[in-house]
């Protein structure tokens, strides 16, 4: 009879090891998401506002969220480190004639040619 | 010159070295002016317009000799130029003059065929070759 509240006691302890479990791996993909997250916000401007946001929810809408309140200036601080592309452009000559290409190129190749 | 532009372009031009200029020579009638007309409108929208019709003009030429204000029109939509926009200007003649100023300077230059190339005053008569563009600009740019 006095096994009784030691084998309660050990099934109430069962019980509650098993409901935690799923808590345990929750609270791990939470840390996984948030590393991921922080590391995705560091490389992307968005990061100041994606790095303060812990919780699995915030952490799930970094890219939406980043996008839509991005400020429109934000491209432009983000342009210094990458490569700066040729300048191809499209543009019209003085007399009107359509071009490709910079402006400025030293050499100019004028197709005078007919569509038909 | 459409088959070795895109060449040109990804060796030459998309490293800024070459600018590649379209002057319109109309030496076919009403379908000349019309189809170019057509390009001029689309290119007052947005030059890019202007060679993204280029090259579908080019593609379908044959159907060119029998094109109406509505089939350029759907075309340039196509493309997504604005078609009350891209119509007022096919219908106001100020597209019209423009391209037939440089049609006249063309004319001016000495330029009478078509195709006709010229790569900083070295001129061409006829189609040419990818070598052949690529030997006179490579000797324009060493001379830079």
């Amino acid at each position: 009879m006095k096994l009784l509240p030691l084998l309660m006691l050990l099934a109430l302890l069962l019980v509650g090891c098993a409901a935690d479990e799923p808590a345990l791996e929750t609270a791990a993909e939470t840390s996984v998401s948030t590393v991921v997250a922080s590391v995705t916000a560091a490389s992307s401007p968005a990061a100041p506002t994606a790095t303060a946001t812990p919780s699995l929810d915030q952490t799930a809408t970094v890219g939406p969220t980043a996008a839509t309140t991005e400020p429109a200036t934000a491209s432009p601080t983000h342009t210094p480190t990458e490569p700066a592309a040729p300048a191809v452009v499209y543009g019209r000559t003085a007399e009107g004639a359509f071009f490709h290409g910079a402006a400025d190129a030293p050499v100019t190749l004028i197709d005078y040619s007919d569509f038909l | 010159m459409l088959g070795t532009e895109p060449q040109l372009i990804t060796d030459y031009v998309e490293s800024g070295r070459v600018k590649i200029v379209f002057w319109p020579v109309l030496n076919h009638g009403n379908p000349s002016v019309y189809s170019t007309l057509a390009a001029e409108c689309a290119g007052q929208q947005d030059p890019a317009l202007f060679w993204a019709a280029h090259a579908v003009l080019f593609e379908r030429q044959a159907e060119l000799w029998s094109a109406d204000r509505d089939y350029y029109a759907s075309l340039a939509e196509s493309l997504g130029a604005d078609r009350t926009v891209f119509e007022a200007c096919y219908d106001s003649g100020d597209g019209l003059a423009q391209v037939t100023a440089l049609d006249d300077e063309r004319l001016r230059r000495g330029i009478f065929g078509q195709p006709t190339f010229d790569v900083n005053g070295q001129v061409f008569a006829g189609l040419q070759n990818y070598e052949t563009f690529q030997a006179t600009i490579d000797a324009a740019l060493a001379q830079q």
